[in-house]
């Protein structure tokens, strides 16, 4: 009566991240080639003349031109396989998770059994008979359940044959001029001006549903002819334009260095390869996120435009899937430093995702990073770079920006597969007024929006010009002195949108510290680890409400003036008489020679001037 | 100049007038203390982690585990920085409430406080150290942190560069 | 014969193409070669490595064609005024296809090095060059420039 166990299918042995990552490789060199190959064909014979192919052979550019296009077609068909392999990995990824499950319950109920023939009594013939009816039951289910172990581990071998022999069939030169000269080999170029008009209609819907009627080969071919024009495109999947983003992004990096290594890189260009080289060390630093199901990598590279707002770049970054994420939220970020602001952003927006995950229960979490519009710049510190910060005092970049974002989500809103996924907008500083012109001067598509540590909120005056009632929350800490800028009277970027008669849920934040040197670090407090202001961001991305405190009044908070003065008479005051204790006169001595001090100096320290 | 302008001028004007220098940005924990708790870091992933991947019947890992130092709070101004270990376990040959039950058993034989679970991540504590343990589809994700560390900004810039990071270099069980 | 002569400006020029497509093909190989199949599945990584090797090779062979084509034209255009009929045969099929019937310019040959006027030269001024139009090359593969907002290539 012994019974055989079910032997757990084989590994997986090519994982969806290693196949990914062999198909960019490929990419990139594909881009590089093509780019070489339209380069050389424009100065060889055109495609109209219909002389003697012989004198059109013995033009050099001609003739290259003709090698490089029979390796640009080996290349799109090695990445249609490798694609479709990627593909049919993450298939069995998730079919061998269910597999595992199945084998470890079915082998458990047999040890059971095992464990309960070896207790039995031999003589009690009822007992007996019922080990013998259970052992055929189990024998009948082990059976059945191999049998589909085995069916995986034979599908993993095909899937392997599958992508061998693809390989096999253009891995020479002749066999690379077959694919070239192929009748229905596809024409990116023809494809490239169909997808260029449609993006130029500004209507995302319009580019997805085009883009799913495209064959596997023509998205190949499309990504490795025109990857910055497919990464940048709303409507487009969300996985694709990854790959294409990292396409450009590669092959920046391979021609840039190439040019930085010959001495001929100008300023643009050496800007473009530091946020080329950034982008790819942040994604490096996301290689080993995967989806647990499919063993996908999860971080995506949705915007990529290296050469954007005078080489600041435009870059927009996700961890998870915001396609089939069931909660997604974009982050867009104020005032960033001109040097890797996308991974701290990133890294910020990596835990508040965590957070959320673990308040949404079975619900998926997606966390977009949006850098794409020209937010002011502080550089190494508050003096340099004058005119960027002038712009903080202008609504210029937000309303342009604003424009740029609301495109961005129409374009997350087409791609996205299922149900429509409930998103959250998110601006912190010069970000917030941003999103707030994104909403109240374009069609915003976003489900909730929170602002946190808002200068202004641009035209906007009460809540409901932003968001239908609820939706609005905002988050300001009373010594964050950006936030006092719109209050109480409207400031240079808009209302304060933590005033109680703005009509915003307000939810708690840590006022901060009320020490002048510490001010505006205040206003960037709203991610600190175990702070309110993170948890009840995390509610609203799993579309839980954040408990509510009071908005602004009269009287029930320090302004601008006032905050700016106290601070720097209560350090004042820790600094004179640092480490010795004095009682509350002493200080209110000392702290009377600052104030007057302070009130010298007042008239040009007014904010309403 | 802007109002903006005028008002940070004057308050660093102020800030002079009245002798602040502050500690600012020299405060924190000095580059030596923050590299030798790196080093606790990654000896301790080193031992823990294999044994984790053992007790789920790990099949294979994403990479070999890396860890690095992240920002705490958000850009342009981190209130520190922790050093976290991860790997990924990708394939296992346990069912998911089996892998569960095996993380938990060994980290508290290994003395780990179990603090929360929630939806299949365990979150465990022991001294400032934090295991988190988010076990889903066909693996694990496993993260071992320090905690934030108060540095000075320029530290904190330096050792959070995207890119910069070491590798643990595990492989899976045998 | 048509009568298309290429003169100094079109030579250089269409050496600036070769060169261009030799910097990115030369970056285009060595990405490939860099691209590793491993960890894949070992029958994979084996027919990976294969393709690989194969366009390694081909790609490598035409960047370095298109580098020496750069330089028999930079070579031609320094020593331009001793390049005759027939040493213009050997570099013609280098030069794109509108110059395919095309003749050496006599006359065409480098803009004049600018010198130190100490006075009014004795010796007339040095005819001016009357070479037709030259053909624009594209500038060569590079990273495309940012699109607008509503996107391009």
């Amino acid at each position: 009566m012994a019974l055989v166990r079910v032997s757990q299918p084989d590994p997986l042995r090519t994982t969806s991240a290693a196949a990914a990552s062999a198909t960019t490789g490929v990419r990139a060199t594909g881009e590089s080639v093509s780019d070489a190959q339209e380069s050389l064909a424009s100065q060889g014979t055109p495609a109209s003349w219909t002389g003697d192919a012989s004198e059109a052979a013995e033009n050099e550019f001609t003739a290259l031109s003709a090698r490089l296009d029979a390796a640009s077609a080996a290349f799109v068909r090695a990445v249609t396989v490798l694609d479709a392999f990627d593909d049919t990995l993450q298939t069995l990824s998730s079919r061998r998770i269910d597999l595992v499950e199945r084998v470890s319950e079915l082998n458990g109920r047999i040890d059971t059994y095992d464990a309960d023939v070896a207790a039995s009594d031999k003589d009690d013939a009822t007992a007996q008979e019922a080990l013998v009816q259970r052992s055929a039951n189990l024998e009948r289910e082990a059976t059945a359940l191999q049998a589909d172990v085995d069916a995986w581990n034979r599908d993993q071998e095909s899937a392997e044959q599958t992508v061998v022999s693809g390989l096999q069939g253009v891995d020479t030169v002749a066999e690379g001029q077959s694919a070239a000269s192929a009748p229905n080999r596809a024409d990116a170029a023809a494809l490239a001006d169909q997808l260029q008009q449609k993006v130029d209609s500004g209507d995302p819907e319009a580019v997805a549903d085009w883009w799913s009627g495209l064959s596997p080969e023509q998205v190949a071919a499309l990504v490795m002819h025109s990857p910055q024009l497919v990464g940048n495109a709303g409507g487009v999947p969300s996985e694709v334009r990854d790959e294409a983003n990292r396409t450009s992004m590669l092959s920046d990096i391979d021609y840039l260095t190439q040019r930085r290594d010959d001495g001929q890189l100008s300023d643009l260009e050496r800007q473009q390869l530091m946020n080329a080289e950034d982008a790819r060390d942040t994604l490096d630093d996301y290689q080993d996120r995967i989806d647990p199901e499919t063993g996908e990598n999860q971080a995506f590279l949705l915007v990529y435009r290296p050469d954007a707002f005078d080489g600041d770049g435009g870059v927009a970054m996700s961890l998870g899937n915001p396609d089939t994420a069931d909660d997604v939220t974009s982050f867009v970020p104020g005032l960033t430093s001109e040097a890797t602001s996308l991974s701290g952003n990133v890294e910020s927006m990596d835990r508040l995702m965590q957070l959320a995950d673990g308040k949404n229960g079975d619900r998926s979490v997606a966390a977009i990073t949006w850098i794409d519009y020209d937010a002011p710049s502080s550089g190494e510190g508050l003096t340099d770079d004058p005119w960027d910060f002038l712009q903080v005092a202008g609504q210029g970049k937000a309303t342009d920006g604003g424009e740029r974002f609301a495109d961005f989500v129409a374009g997350m809103r087409a791609s996205d597969q299922g149900p429509d996924a409930h998103f959250t907008a998110i601006g912190h500083s010069y970000g917030s007024t941003t999103v707030s012109h994104a909403a109240t001067d374009n069609d915003l598509q976003v489900d909730d929006m929170v602002l946190i540590g808002s200068p202004g909120t641009g035209s906007a005056e009460t809540a409901t010009d932003l968001m239908p009632e609820g939706h609005l929350f905002v988050g300001s800490a009373d010594y964050d002195p950006v936030t006092l800028l719109g209050s109480p009277a409207i400031g240079a970027l808009g209302h304060d949108p933590a005033q109680a008669d703005f009509g915003a849920h307000r939810f708690e934040v840590d006022p901060g510290s009320y020490r002048v040197q510490d001010l505006l670090e205040n206003h960037s407090s709203y991610f600190n680890e175990g702070s309110t202001s993170l948890d009840a961001m995390a509610d609203v991305v799993a579309g839980q409400t954040p408990d509510q405190v009071d908005g602004r009044t009269l009287g029930s908070y320090q302004t601008l003036d006032t905050l700016v003065v106290g601070s720097s008479v209560v350090s004042g005051g820790e600094q004179i008489w640092n480490g010795v204790e004095w009682t509350g006169g002493q200080v209110a001595d000392a702290a009377g020679w600052t104030w007057d001090k302070a009130k010298d100096a007042g008239s040009w320290l007014n904010p309403f001037d | 100049m802007t109002r903006w302008a005028r008002i940070v001028a004057g308050v660093v004007t102020l800030g002079v007038l009245s002798g602040c220098g502050g500690p600012g940005d020299d405060g924190g924990v000095s580059r030596e203390q923050a590299s030798q708790r790196s080093e606790e870091i990654r000896t301790e992933a080193a031992d823990l982690f294999p044994k984790l991947a053992t007790s789920m019947s790990a099949v294979s890992f994403t990479g070999s585990g890396t860890a690095r130092w992240k920002i705490c709070g958000m850009p342009p101004s981190p209130n520190g920085a922790e050093y976290v270990a991860e790997l990924t376990v990708d394939q296992a040959n346990t069912g998911v409430s089996e892998r569960l039950a095996a993380v938990k058993e060994l980290l508290d034989g290994q003395g780990w406080t179990l603090d929360e679970e929630t939806s299949g991540t365990v979150t465990s504590s022991k001294q400032d150290t934090t295991l988190t343990a988010r076990v889903a589809g066909g693996g694990a994700y496993l993260t071992l942190s320090s905690g934030c560390v108060d540095l000075s900004g320029d530290l904190i810039d330096e050792l959070t560069d995207p890119g910069r990071r070491d590798d643990l270099g595990l492989t899976p069980p045998s | 014969m048509s009568g298309v002569e290429a003169d100094w400006n079109a030579i250089t020029a269409a050496a600036r193409v070769w060169d261009g497509a030799a910097d990115g093909l030369d970056g285009a190989w060595r990405r490939l070669h860099g691209t590793t199949g491993s960890p894949m599945a070992p029958d994979v990584v084996a027919a990976f490595e294969t393709f690989r090797e194969a366009w390694v090779d081909e790609v490598k062979d035409v960047a370095t064609t298109a580098q020496a084509h750069a330089e028999s034209l930079d070579d031609a255009a320094a020593t331009y005024s001793a390049v005759d009929d027939a040493a213009y045969q050997r570099i013609r099929s280098l030069m794109p296809w509108s110059y395919r019937d095309s003749t050496i310019d006599p006359d065409g040959g480098p803009p004049p090095m600018p010198t130190p006027s100490p006075g009014p030269s004795p010796s007339p001024p040095p005819p001016s060059d009357s070479a037709p139009a030259t053909p624009q090359p594209s500038p060569g593969p590079s990273p495309t420039p940012s699109p607008s907002p509503t996107g391009g290539d």
